[in-house]
């Protein structure tokens, strides 16, 4: 029987109560559960796995360090992507990602295809060009994107993480959705997403 | 007429998480607006692609979690240290932390001051202190007895050229073949030098001595203090008494008390002088016999050179005696305060300020890398206390 969001909530409020006491066997269930979302969600900024893992540690560091300050107003994982934006945001600043460190992801794509049948081939060309797509975005438009389509955070949550008001989400998303329509109609699947 | 409003809203109508209200207002439009219904195929389309390159993303590396770990210790080792006992520590700018490190040095010199015992040279006040004068004295007299020389024994007092008035050996010191000649020196902070000098004046006269010679240096400043130098001459025999009653007349600062053994010198010329008495005889029994000019006269410059020879020995010997009679004390005296300024003169009152703020300075500056050096000194106690402060903090950290 699958947990529903809220359960889930409340079970990870209980894991960070529990990591403000210093217990590392609920730091381990809350690290197992946030590490592929939060790797993840930094290969959309940084293109390099090895610098992802080590800002996912960093987040969970910082969870850990900060648990005992967590005070429940919003989800856990608004929580944990709050810290998570601000660390790729300054990790962006720190360092741009060389072009070499984009074939990380795209190889990991391609062997998923290399399997696949046509439909699948076809659904991969359009991942392809939606990953090209939001590498041209700034990364505040990326990171609504990414938190609103992939994490399936409303625009509050999103406030929220990104410490900003709800308005600024709104136009945040209506220029990143403008840029990202361009840019897949530049790479010639307009008519794919028309 | 809501399609501005509900059309920003279309992204989260696709991903579901619009409030009920919201999500149905965006569910007409989408039916009734041929635009927005385009926009949410889009942004559905868009959503799935996301979502596929989410899922074939990769996975992170399998020893992430054990590097994270070990970070979480590493954080947990600079949590024990930041204990609530030294939480405020980690809290504070580096240049706080400087600012708190100089307060705990400063009250640590303080304390040093406060402990410390005093170990300053010897002030005024201290060294007038009657009762502290004894132990002062026995630690700061120094005697020094020259080895008694081998000489015959009665011939000293033999000497033809004694002086008539001088004591006899045994009221001098003169012993069997030792005669000893005494010097002496003493140090004296006075309250007014003026009148230690007249008292040291009556102090020979009442001793059967005089004062051989006296160098006043009246401060020309102020803030310089007054000071003198005198030579006494005293009987031998009442050397020590002299001594001790100068000891008493301000605060002893020094004594000195040196002995010397003459009595070989003095029968040793005593011995040439003899022989050249008898070679003066001799000389003169020659010239008396007469002869030749010539030999006359070499005798003659013999004779000359002979009594040359004796007064000289004479000389010496009779000096050797006087120092066995009589014994020099020379005295420094100095007042115990500096010289005051001129009244009514604000060039002075400045100056003496000018002066006294040097002086004082000198004394913090002395004192303040003392109490730095009882610091250091005292140091290994503070940083074991330390440490078992910071051992017995960790002990009371969380399980």
């Amino acid at each position: 029987m699958p947990i529903s969001p809220d359960e889930t909530a409340a079970l990870e409020e209980h894991w960070i109560h529990l990591i403000a006491k210093g217990d590392r066997t609920a730091f381990e269930r809350l690290y197992r559960s946030y590490q592929g979302p939060l790797f993840r969600y930094f290969l959309h900024f940084v293109h390099a796995a090895g610098l992802a893992e080590e800002l996912t540690n960093d987040v969970m560091v910082e969870v850990w360090r900060g648990a005992g300050r967590f005070k429940a107003r919003s989800r856990p994982s608004v929580w944990i992507f709050g810290i998570a934006y601000h660390k790729a945001i300054d990790a962006l600043r720190k360092r741009r990602p060389p072009v070499s460190e984009l074939r990380v992801v795209e190889s990991v794509a391609s062997a998923d295809a290399r399997g696949a049948p046509e439909a699948a081939a076809e659904r991969e060309s359009i991942r392809k060009d939606v990953s090209a797509a939001l590498d041209t975005l700034s990364a505040d438009h990326r990171a609504v994107l990414v938190l609103t389509f992939i994490q399936g955070y409303g625009y509050d949550e999103i406030a929220h993480v990104m410490g900003c008001p709800v308005n600024t989400v709104k136009t945040r998303m209506f220029y990143a959705k403008r840029q990202l329509k361009e840019a897949l109609s530049r790479r010639g699947v307009r008519r794919e997403i028309s | 007429m809501n399609h501005p409003r509900i059309s920003e809203l279309l992204p989260w109508y696709v991903n579901g998480t619009l409030a009920i209200g919201d999500r149905q207002a965006a569910a007409l439009e989408a039916a009734s607006c041929e635009e927005c219904a385009k926009d949410v195929e889009d942004l559905t389309k868009i959503q799935a692609a996301m979502l596929e390159l989410e899922a074939t993303a990769g996975e992170p590396d399998d020893y992430a979690l054990t590097r994270a770990l070990a970070a979480v210790e590493d954080e947990e080792r600079k949590r024990r240290l930041g204990h609530p006992w030294f939480g405020w520590w980690w809290a504070l700018t580096p240049f706080r932390r400087a600012f708190v490190v100089s307060a705990a040095l400063g009250i640590m010199i303080a304390g040093g001051f406060i402990v410390a015992p005093k170990t300053a040279p010897p002030v005024p006040a201290a060294v007038t202190d009657q009762s502290a004068t004894p132990i002062a004295l026995e630690s700061m007299q120094r005697v020094q007895l020259e080895a008694p020389a081998a000489s015959d024994s009665g011939a000293a007092n033999s000497a033809p050229g004694a002086q008539p008035q001088a004591p006899s050996p045994t009221a001098t010191g003169a012993t069997d073949g030792v005669e000893i000649a005494k010097t002496g020196g003493v140090s004296l902070l006075v309250p007014d030098v003026e009148s230690a000098i007249a008292g040291l004046m009556a102090l020979a006269k009442n001793q059967s001595g005089a004062v051989l010679s006296l160098d006043d240096q009246t401060p020309s400043r102020a803030g310089d203090r007054h000071t003198a130098s005198l030579e006494l001459i005293v009987p031998a025999s009442r050397f020590d008494a002299t001594v001790v009653a100068l000891s008493k007349l301000g605060g002893l600062r020094s004594r000195t008390i040196s002995a010397r053994n003459v009595g070989g010198q003095i029968v040793d010329s005593q011995a040439r002088l003899r022989n050249l008495q008898h070679a003066e005889a001799d000389y003169l029994k020659i010239m008396d016999r007469s002869g030749k000019i010539d030999d006359v006269l070499a005798v003659e410059n013999q004779l000359s050179s002979t009594r040359e020879q004796i007064e000289e020995l004479d000389g010496q010997v009779q000096a050797l005696h006087d120092q066995v009679a009589f014994a020099s004390i020379s005295i420094d005296l100095e007042d115990e305060a500096p010289a005051a300024a001129a009244a009514g003169s604000p060039a002075a009152a400045i100056r003496d300020s000018w002066l006294a703020a040097l002086q004082s300075m000198q004394t913090f500056t002395i004192a303040l890398v003392g109490g730095m050096l009882w610091g250091v000194a005292f140091a290994p106690y503070v940083l074991g206390l330390a440490l078992v402060v910071w051992i017995v903090a960790i002990r009371l950290r969380r399980p």
